[in-house]
């Protein structure tokens, strides 16, 4: 039996840099714990080991850029100072 | 007007019973009167658009007039995803499809709505007001693409564009009685759609007449050098879309339509089967295994994979930024701008890709869909297309249903996304006043024989030509 | 107790490319802040990346230089965490199949050879610039360098001693420049080092607990940081303490190493294979290309060499360990021919200025087709030896010259003209008529005098052999 633990759920939203306030926290929680049972019907089914990759569709033709470089528009936003991109300090 | 396909009203113009301006006037006023909240931004500034389009009245899309789902870049207009993280920035660049499609003729009147980043099955996690079924406004269009879907039913635009990653396009068209292709994937180019789950995702047309979907797939479906990952489509002419279809085979997934709780379903998903077997369509019944694995392998990839894409909204670059104070900016900005259906879908991802759970179900999953993939090729062998309900039922009501219900809702589409085939819903019939709908699945790359199948259908039925009472 | 140190290395190379990794934006240094981002670059909604071919065929050169293995597939990975200078949240880079691994790179030391295991290379983009000092309370970010391709190179824990690990970082430095895979300096962030280190008890069989120095862009640095771990692991070791498994960074001004803000526990990337790549087969085409675009071996070079310019051991080993100084001299020899002269220009005259100037080969204002031309405006007799140095000095520290040109500038000319030498020595005779009597009376060591005087008539810039074959017939005669 797979359950989302309250630690877990913590670390998990820490790692995707999601805060959920305690209201929403048991919710999130049961929500998650129901997905993993859900998701456990998988570890069922039987997948033989084989070497070949997966693709999507096997007509896709590999596709490499030659080197060149272009003059790319730049991005207007009000994010910018002086040509930089300006944010609060990320570690205080 | 609009009830028309587009090559007939590329003969209304040329024959000069109204001219494009006209016409996009006309629509851009229905829109502007509807009430199901499926067009989202009303792109007014046309007039130039239409100019230059007039320059080339042969080209394709002469007299097309368009709307894009709201993940689709469109220069100069919103691209929100229905996101508070997004609800302020302007596109900059046009999607590589909405280019080509501007240069064959096509107007581009707006942005649709959509369930937020594409995730979701009613259009009603938005920070636009939730969309509304066209046949009953109680009910949901479903979704993600069900402003496009909605807005076709109502005859807002000929076609509109959608996005299916688990069957955001295929199951609005049901709910909302049209057609829509999800194309195969690596046909239509990824560049500009904002990516959910980049190995599943791809956008497709979406129009009341099946020819409409042709003509924009032949548009759309070209290489681009801007997206890697891309195959090359047929194209579909006007030949092969009037081809005869006689000797073409289908196998019908019975067990999918026995297992459908409303009988009444059954019945119209037997007509449809009727109907090909008069136009000389050989049918035989199939089985599609792997059922119950197909949901949890698709929502496993595809939260892990949306977790990656949406590392980048972080508001450092673009996008919503937060006023608080003394504050881990990327949790501010991340957590008051995000619905709880994505946060659900972040956190799921993240956790499948954590080192903590050993990757364990990620790795299983991809293990999962490559036999989801086989087992679909094999029955493909043997069959031209798989015919099948690509919805439980019919419209349903939004808030009703349980995060796994509405996981639930897409059992009968998922496992097409995670082949990377393509699949045509078309509409069958009505239940109690809500359109039902089937889809047609084929092998990879024969849009091109879907389509033809779906017109055929459509030049012996009439569901296609009903439209709501609207407006 | 002795304490052996186990050092490993890292090397992120900024390959040689007009683009980036993964966009078309210019990998130029140095250009105006953000002037190189595009929106694939920024990670705008909707961006996709696309592979750039020849960061493929500079990593396979790579490969096939240290004899490795080349891997069958092209696969990438995304690599997760926030930070802003990251735009995409995540750094595509290659986890599962690095493009090379298991090679070998042949290390030139005092001891001889020694053969170092390269684990393996493999290509990522490059992260932005954050500057923490520009605004005050804010974090300014220039995405100019976001996306460049990197070769990151990783040796097994092979080294033990300071100086093998130092030399090793300089001969990586000169053998991608020798490539041609990389164009930029240390100083400049083209080639950037991170150490591994631990020490162990001499005889011990099991490594010490692991410290990883980041960033390190100078050889200067990396000795100090190498030197100074090292000693800190043995005083704590001494002291009884363990030795914490971190990550540190080298602080350039108190010359310590230091340990990061301290993260829980080690960072979770939740590696995932990039989907919008696609995953392929190597393209057979780019290994042939890049086996063609491989230069001669340093070997080779000499050998080639050697076959018209004898070479003693010392300056073999030198040319082996420099291999921009191989390039200079294979040069040279293309312009002149005098063995004498080209041996004492470039191993002595021009070495001295490198030492003197503490500059490298490849960064010198004077390259070998320059010198080259200098020897040989020696050999044609048309500079004289004393003024070809004043030409040298004058093209190390001014802009770009030819020698020929500068020999003008200076009016350093040589004169050779006999009729011409032969009227000075007269004439210098005439103005000595005291000491060139007391020369013919027996005094042979005024000759030398006599060689000082009409030098200085010339300026110096009068060929020595000439004036010596003139003035020691017109000495003698005693009708002056």
């Amino acid at each position: 039996m797979v359950a989302m633990e309250k630690k877990s759920v913590f670390k998990i939203a820490e790692l995707a840099k999601i805060e959920i306030d305690s209201r929403e926290e048991k919710k999130f929680e049961d929500d998650l714990s129901d997905i993993l049972v859900w998701c456990e019907k998988l570890m069922s089914i039987e997948t033989p080991e084989r070497n070949t990759n997966f693709t999507p569709n096997p007509y896709i033709e590999p596709n490499l850029r030659k080197d060149e470089s272009v003059k790319n528009p730049s991005l207007e936003s009000s994010y910018k100072k002086n040509g930089y991109f300006i944010t609060d300090k990320v570690i205080k | 007007m609009i009830d028309k396909s587009i090559l007939e009203i590329q003969k209304d113009l040329a024959d000069k019973k109204y001219s494009y301006l006209e016409l996009v006037n006309q629509q851009l006023a229905l829109i502007r009167q509807s009430s199901t909240n499926s067009v989202i931004h009303i792109e007014d500034n046309i007039i130039e658009k239409v100019k230059e389009a007039e320059k080339n009245v042969n080209s394709e899309a002469f007299g097309m007039t368009i709307l894009h789902k709201d993940n689709i870049a469109v220069k100069d207009q919103p691209l929100t995803c229905s996101s508070k993280m997004l609800q302020n920035f302007i596109s900059p660049y046009n999607a590589t499809l909405v280019q080509k499609l501007e240069d064959e003729g096509a107007i581009c009147l707006g942005k649709t709505n959509l369930d937020e980043f594409g995730m979701g099955s009613s259009t009603s996690f938005t920070i636009h007001n939730r969309a509304k079924n066209p046949w009953d406004k109680t009910k949901t269009p479903g979704g993600s693409s069900g402003g496009s879907a909605a807005a076709i039913a109502e005859g807002l635009a000929s076609v509109a564009t959608g996005t299916d990653t688990g069957g955001s396009i295929r199951q609005p068209a049901s709910f909302c009685g049209i057609s829509g292709l999800k194309p195969t994937y690596g046909t239509v180019s990824r560049y500009g759609v904002v990516a959910y789950a980049s190995s599943l995702d791809q956008a497709g047309p979406m129009a009341k007449h099946v020819s409409d979907v042709a003509l924009a797939y032949n548009i759309i479906a070209t290489k681009d050098s801007n997206d890697s990952k891309m195959a090359h489509a047929k194209d579909i002419t006007q030949k092969i879309l009037q081809d005869d279809i006689k000797g073409k085979t289908i196998g019908v997934a019975i067990e999918w339509i026995e297992s459908l709780q409303n009988p009444h379903l059954k019945n119209y998903y037997k007509e449809a089967i009727k109907t090909y077997k008069e136009l000389g369509a050989y049918v035989k019944n199939i089985q599609i295994t792997n059922l119950e694995a197909a949901l949890p392998c698709y929502y496993v990839i595809s939260a892990a994979e949306a977790a990656s894409n949406l590392a980048r909204f972080d508001g450092m670059r673009y996008g919503y930024r937060s006023s608080k104070e003394n504050k881990d900016i990327y949790k501010a900005n991340r957590s008051e701008s995000f619905g709880n259906e994505v946060k659900r879908r972040i956190l799921l991802g993240n956790f499948v890709l954590s080192s903590g759970s050993e990757n364990k179900y990620y790795q299983k999953a991809r293990k999962v869909r490559a036999l989801i993939q086989e087992n679909y090729l094999s029955i493909l062998k043997n069959v031209d297309a798989i015919l099948a309900p690509a919805t439980t039922g019919t419209a349903f009501e939004p808030g009703t249903q349980s995060v796994i219900e509405a996981y639930e809702n897409d059992k009968f589409t998922v496992g097409v996304n995670l082949s990377g085939l393509p699949s045509l819903a078309l509409p069958i019939g009505f239940d109690d006043g809500m359109p039902i709908g089937m889809q047609l699945i084929g092998k990879h790359m024969s849009d091109n024989l879907l389509l033809n199948l779906g017109h055929a259908f459509q030049k012996r039925t009439t569901w296609h030509k009903v439209s709501p009472v609207t407006l | 107790m002795k304490y052996i140190p186990t050092i490993g290395l890292e090397a992120h190379v900024q390959l040689n490319l007009a683009s980036k990794m993964f966009s078309s934006s210019s990998s130029l240094a140095n250009q105006p802040v953000n002037e190189n981002a595009s929106f694939v670059d920024l990670a705008l909604p909707g961006m996709l990346p696309l592979i750039n071919e020849e960061a493929i065929i500079q990593a396979i050169m790579f490969g096939k230089w240290i004899n490795a293995n080349i891997n069958e597939m092209l696969t990438f990975d995304r690599k997760h965490y926030f930070y802003p200078d990251l735009p995409k949240g995540y750094q595509i880079t290659q986890d599962v199949n690095p493009i090379v691994f298991d090679g070998k790179f042949q290390l030139s030391t005092k001891e001889g050879i020694k053969e170092t295991s390269i684990v393996r290379a493999h290509l990522e983009e490059d992260a932005g610039k954050s500057i923490h000092d520009l605004f005050e309370d804010k974090t300014a970010i220039d995405f100019n360098r976001a996306g460049c391709a990197l070769l990151e190179i990783v040796t097994g824990p092979d080294f033990t001693n300071v100086e093998d690990a130092i030399e090793f970082g300089k001969q990586l430095f000169q053998t991608v420049h020798y490539l041609g895979i990389c164009a930029g300096s240390m100083k400049d962030g083209a080639f950037r080092m991170d150490l591994n280190v631990s020490i162990a008890p001499e005889n011990s069989d099991k490594l010490g607990s692991r410290v990883e120095i980041k960033n390190l862009n100078s050889f200067k640095n990396m000795q100090l940081a190498l030197k100074y771990e090292i000693e800190r692991q043995q005083k704590a070791l001494g002291n009884n303490e363990d030795i914490v498994q971190e990550t540190r960074l080298f602080d350039t001004k108190e010359l310590v190493t230091k340990s990061m803000r301290k993260k829980e526990d080690a960072a979770d990337y939740k590696y995932m294979n990039e989907p919008d790549l696609l995953d392929q087969k190597l393209p057979i085409h780019l290994l042939d290309l890049a086996v063609k675009r491989l230069p001669l071996s340093p070997k080779e070079k000499i050998d080639n060499i050697s076959s018209s310019f004898t070479l003693d051991e010392r300056q073999v080993n030198l040319l082996m360990q420099d291999l921009p100084l191989l390039d200079l001299l294979a040069n040279v020899i293309k312009k002149s021919k005098d063995k004498k002269l080209v041996n004492h220009w470039v191993f002595t005259e021009y070495l001295a200025r490198i030492n003197k100037f503490n500059s490298s080969v490849a960064t010198a204002p004077v390259n070998g087709n320059h010198l080259g031309e200098l020897i040989n405006l020696i050999e044609t007799d048309k500079l004289s030896a004393p003024s070809a140095k004043e030409v040298l000095d004058y093209m190390w520290s001014n802009e770009f010259k030819r020698p020929t040109d500068v020999v003008k500038l200076l009016d350093l000319s040589q004169v050779t003209d006999s009729k011409i030498i032969e009227g000075e020595i007269i004439q210098v005779i005439k103005d000595n008529k005291d000491k060139h009597t007391q020369y013919l009376n027996g005094m042979n060591k005024l000759y030398g005098f006599f060689v000082g005087q009409v030098m200085a008539k010339f300026k110096g810039k009068a060929n020595p052999v000439v004036v010596n074959k003139l003035l020691k017939d017109v000495i003698e005669r005693k009708d002056l």
